[in-house]
């Protein structure tokens, strides 16, 4: 998981009052099931509380730059693990937005690299296994 | 928030599509289910039946609306001849999709739980026709 925050915004201060924040963001999709719909239902919500633009690219396919608000937009990343994606957000809640946005996805990577780790949870057949990948 | 029908040819199709929508949609969401048609024996068989789809309708007429997502075919014929069935007040409130079913109950659902319209989540759903489903590789 990397994570670099790289705030391009506040640079016009002194000309824009009323300043649209803008910042952008890396992180590497560590989860062996890649971006899937538990999480991208999860992404959309959060991305919907905020009032700033939340993009995402997927820098490892080609992939449109897509919308973090619309379901149908997350699905065309079809980022895989290891897949890096560039977020970015744009307007006067950028920097909580993006901050939001980055964090969901950690706690994914977090959370599905221990079930993934217990071999086979990809696969749904572990037995006694409560992990969540019964929706990928 | 909106009541979701979703009509399948299939018993099985419909049943396993509502169960994946419950588990994507918000708290409150409905979904109900129509597939295959009962001969009257108590056998199962492939196809849509209007009176059962004006059932799933009634089992939650939601003043915000119900949209019906439809597989194929003559469930689209099925899903019209029900909303013929209803009150004027009601049909008004109905909305059969243009969507293919699987990704527009997914949208519907989590749409749905964004404060969004009946005619905005149609729009929504409807809109997976013009996107790919698979793109091109790197």
């Amino acid at each position: 998981m990397h994570f670099q925050s790289m705030p391009t915004s506040l640079s016009h201060r002194d000309s824009v009052r009323m300043t649209t924040e803008s910042t952008s963001t890396r992180i590497t999709i560590s989860d062996p099931l890649g971006l899937h719909l538990r999480v991208g239902k999860d992404l959309v919500q959060v991305a919907n509380q905020y009032r700033s633009s939340i993009t995402a690219e997927n820098l490892s396919r080609p992939s449109p730059i897509v919308d973090v608000k619309s379901i149908l937009q997350l699905m065309q990343l079809q980022a895989r693990q290891g897949h890096t994606l560039r977020l970015a957000a744009a307007g006067p809640d950028a920097q909580e937005a993006l901050a939001a946005v980055a964090q969901l996805f950690t706690t994914m990577n977090e959370a599905d690299s221990e079930s993934g780790n217990q071999s086979d949870s990809e696969t749904g057949k572990e037995t006694g296994s409560e992990t969540s990948d019964e929706v990928k | 928030m909106i009541h979701l029908v979703l009509v399948s040819h299939s018993h099985q199709l419909a049943e396993g599509l509502a169960e994946l929508v419950r588990y994507m949609a918000p708290p409150g969401f409905t979904v109900a289910a129509v597939g295959g048609v009962e001969d009257g024996q108590g056998s199962m068989h492939y196809g849509t039946n209007a009176l059962a789809i004006v059932a799933a309708i009634q089992a939650n007429p939601s003043p915000d609306g119900v949209l019906i997502l439809v597989d194929l075919g003559s469930a689209v014929l099925s899903a019209e001849t029900a909303v013929d069935m209803l009150e004027p007040d009601q049909q008004a409130r109905c909305c059969i999709s243009n969507a293919p079913l699987v990704e527009g109950a997914i949208i519907a659902a989590i749409e749905a739980g964004l404060d969004r319209t009946l005619a905005e989540i149609n729009e929504a759903a409807e809109a997976v026709i013009h996107v790919a489903k698979v793109l091109p590789r790197a």
